[in-house]
C-alpha cells in the first residue's frame, strides 16, 4: 500500500465532496445547530455576567448530529463506485485494495474535519467574551475528541460502505450501527458489574468520548479508538477483496 | 503477450466460462465473438485482475493474473463494458485521476495526447454528466489508453456509437492494435471481421471456433440459406431441389417461398435456377440470406457436438 495511491485516491474523494449539495447541507446544519446554542449562551452571558458557558454542549452537539450525518457522508465511499461500475476502474488499477480503502476513507475524514473546523469561530468568539478566556486544554480535549470520533466512526462507515451497492442500504445500516457502537455499546457497563459489564465498559465509544470533553485525555481510550479505526478498515478491505470471490 | 490456459469461472454454481484457451501476439487485434451471456467480459474480468478465475491460469503482459496481478494491471489498460465514470468530474480530471493511479509521470501532457486521440479535445472541460454516450465511450477508450499499456482489453468498444463514430473507433483500435495487444469483444460479426487479427467464437462458456476473419468469411460466404419465390407451384417443386448436391433441406414458408438450406461452401444458386427453369415454374426472386450470428453458433455447435474446439 503506497502513500501516494491513499493520497490520490483520498484527494479525489475530498474534492468531490464539494461537488455535492450534501456537503454545503452538512456544514450548514451543523453551523446552524452550533450556532443556536451559541447565540443561547452569549445571550445568557449578558444577563448573568459570571456565568462561563462551557465548550462541551458545542462537542456534545457535534457528536450528536454527526451520528446522523457522517452516515449520509460515509454511505456514498465504495457503495457508489459499486453502484456506478467504476469499482470496476479501480479495482483493476495497479493500486492494492487496502490502499483504496484508506484513501476513501482519508478523503471523507479530512472533509469532515474541515467541516468540523468551520465550528472553531464559535469558540474563539466565545474566548474574546468571557473573562478569563476559555480553558485552552479543555478546548483542544474536545476537539481531540472529535477528531478521534470522526476518525473511528469514518472508518466503520467506510467498511459499511464496501457491503451494498445501494446508497439507501449503505445509509440505513450505518446509522443502526453507529447507534449500536455509540449509545447501546455501554449499556451493560453502566447497568451491572461482571465480565460482561467489564467488556462492555472498555468498548464504550461514549464513555472515553465523554471523559475526553471532560478534560481527561486516558491512554486506554486513545488505544481504543486507534485500535478500532485499524480495525474497521481492516475489516473494510476484507469485504471489498470479498467483492473479487463473488 | 496474453495466455491462457483452461481458464474456468463458477459463479456460485453457475459455470460461466469453461476451459477456455488461447493466445494474443504482441501487434495482434484478437476479437472476442459471441452472443450475450457467452462469458465474454467474465474472461475478460479475469484477464485485467478484477476477479481471479475458478480454475486456470491466465498470463498477461508477461505476468500471471493471480500471482502478480499488480503487476498484470500496471501494463494492462481495460475499457470494461458498461464504460464506469464519474459524472461529477471533468473530463481531464478524469483522465489526470486515472493516469495518477496509473503512475503516469507527465500526466497532464499524456491526458491532453490521449483526449486528440480520441478526438475530445474540445471536451477536455466538460462534466462528464453532460457528455452523450458515444463521447463517454472514448472518454473511456481515452482512460484505457493514458498509460500506454502493452495490452489493451476492451468490452464491447463500439456499443451505442453512432456509424461514424464506430468507423472512427474502428480506425483507432486498428491503429493502436499495431504496436499492442488487444483483446476486444463483440457480438456483431462484420465488426470482427473489420478490425480483428483473429477471431475466437464464444458460446456457452467455450472457444466454437478459432480462425481468421477471412476464413471465417468463407465459411459464410458458402453456407447458409437461400430463399427462393415461384409464381405458382412451389410445392411441386420441392423432391426436385432436394435431389440437387450441396442442398440439405427445403422448406415452404408461410408466404410461399421455398427455404433452402445449403451446406458450407456450396454455391447452389446456378442449379437452383436451372431446376426452377426445368421444372416449368416462373422465377420471382432468388435470395442468399449471409449466415446470421446464430446461425454460426448453430453450425458450430452442431458440427463440433458439445462445442470443442475445432
Ligand atoms: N456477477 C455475476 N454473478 C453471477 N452470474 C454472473 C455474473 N456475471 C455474469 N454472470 C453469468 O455468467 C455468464 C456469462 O456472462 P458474461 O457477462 O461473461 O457474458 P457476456 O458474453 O459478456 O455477455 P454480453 O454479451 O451480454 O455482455 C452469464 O450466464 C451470466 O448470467
Ligand atoms: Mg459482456
Amino acid at each position: 500500500m503506497t502513500l501516494r495511491n491513499v493520497w490520490i485516491i483520498a484527494r479525489k474523494e475530498y474534492n468531490s465532496y464539494f461537488n455535492t449539495p450534501i456537503a454545503y447541507a452538512m456544514a450548514a446544519v451543523l453551523l446552524f445547530a452550533i450556532g443556536v446554542l451559541f447565540a443561547g449562551d452569549v445571550s445568557y452571558t449578558m444577563i448573568f455576567p459570571d456565568f462561563v458557558p462551557g465548550l462541551e454542549r458545542v462537542v456534545q452537539i457535534a457528536v450528536a448530529m454527526l451520528i446522523f450525518i457522517l452516515p449520509a457522508i460515509t454511505m456514498r465511499l465504495l457503495s457508489d463506485e459499486a453502484r456506478q461500475g467504476t469499482i470496476e476502474l479501480l479495482l483493476t488499477a495497479p493500486v492494492n485494495d487496502g490502499a483504496v480503502v484508506v484513501g476513501k476513507w482519508l478523503g471523507a475524514v479530512l472533509f469532515v474535519l474541515t467541516v468540523l473546523s468551520t465550528t472553531l469561530i464559535y469558540p474563539i468568539m466565545l474566548n474574546g467574551m468571557v473573562q478569563p478566556g476559555l480553558d485552552r486544554g479543555l478546548l483542544l480535549a474536545g476537539y481531540l475528541a472529535l477528531v478521534l470520533f470522526t476518525m473511528t466512526f469514518s472508518a466503520l462507515g467506510v467498511a459499511i460502505s464496501a457491503m451494498f451497492d445501494n446508497l439507501v442500504a449503505t445509509f440505513i445500516t450505518t446509522i443502526a450501527a453507529f447507534v449500536l457502537f455509540w449509545y447501546f455499546i455501554g449499556i451493560p457497563g453502566s447497568l451491572g458489574s461482571g465480565a460482561v459489564a467489564e467488556v462492555s465498559r472498555y468498548m464504550s465509544f461514549i464513555r472515553y468520548f465523554e471523559a475526553m470533553v471532560g478534560g481527561a485525555i486516558q491512554l486506554t481510550g486513545l488505544v481504543y479508538y486507534f485500535s478500532a479505526t485499524a480495525f474497521f478498515l481492516i475489516l473494510a478491505t476484507v469485504i471489498l477483496q470479498s467483492r473479487r470471490w463473488r | 503477450m496474453i495466455k491462457v490456459k483452461a481458464l474456468t469461472k463458477d459463479y456460485g454454481a453457475r459455470r460461466a466460462i469453461e476451459d477456455i484457451s488461447f493466445h494474443a501476439d504482441k501487434g495482434e487485434i484478437v476479437g472476442f465473438l459471441g452472443p450475450n451471456g457467452a462469458g465474454k467480459t467474465t474472461t475478460m474480468r479475469i484477464l485485467t485482475g478484477y476477479m481471479p478465475p475458478t480454475e486456470g491460469t491466465a498470463i498477461v503482459a508477461g505476468h500471471d493474473v493471480l500471482e502478480e496481478s499488480l503487476e498484470v494491471r500496471r501494463r494492462v489498460g481495460y475499457l470494461p463494458e458498461s464504460v464506469p465514470l464519474y459524472p461529477d468530474m471533468t473530463v481531464f480530471e478524469y483522465l489526470k485521476f486515472m493516469g495518477d493511479l496509473h503512475e503516469v509521470e507527465n500526466v497532464e501532457e499524456r491526458a491532453d495526447a490521449v483526449l486528440e486521440q480520441v478526438q475530445m479535445t474540445d471536451r477536455a472541460d466538460n462534466y462528464i454528466q453532460y457528455l452523450s454516450k458515444g463521447m463517454r465511450q472514448r472518454v473511456g477508450l481515452a482512460q484505457a489508453l493514458i498509460h500506454e499499456p502493452e495490452v489493451l482489453i476492451l468490452d464491447e468498444p463500439t456499443i451505442g456509437l453512432d456509424p461514424a463514430q464506430i468507423r472512427e473507433v474502428r480506425a483507432l483500435i486498428k491503429e493502436i492494435g499495431r504496436k499492442r495487444t488487444v483483446l476486444l469483444s463483440t457480438h456483431i460479426l462484420a465488426e470482427a471481421q473489420a478490425i480483428c487479427d483473429r477471431v475466437l467464437i464464444i458460446n456457452k462458456g467455450r472457444i466454437v471456433a478459432e480462425d481468421s476473419p477471412q476464413n471465417l468469411e468463407a465459411r459464410l460466404a458458402g453456407g447458409g440459406r437461400l430463399s427462393l419465390k415461384v409464381k405458382a407451384k412451389a410445392k411441386s417443386l420441392i423432391p426436385a431441389l432436394k435431389a440437387l448436391k450441396g442442398v440439405t433441406g427445403v422448406e415452404l414458408d408461410e408466404e410461399g417461398a421455398l427455404l433452402i438450406e445449403t451446406r458450407a461452401g456450396a454455391e447452389v444458386r446456378p442449379e437452383v435456377a436451372r431446376t426452377v427453369v426445368a421444372e416449368n415454374c416462373d422465377l420471382l426472386e432468388l435470395r442468399q440470406h449471409g449466415m446470421s450470428l446464430e446461425d454460426i453458433f448453430l453450425q458450430l455447435t452442431a458440427e463440433t457436438g458439445e462445442g470443442e474446439a475445432l
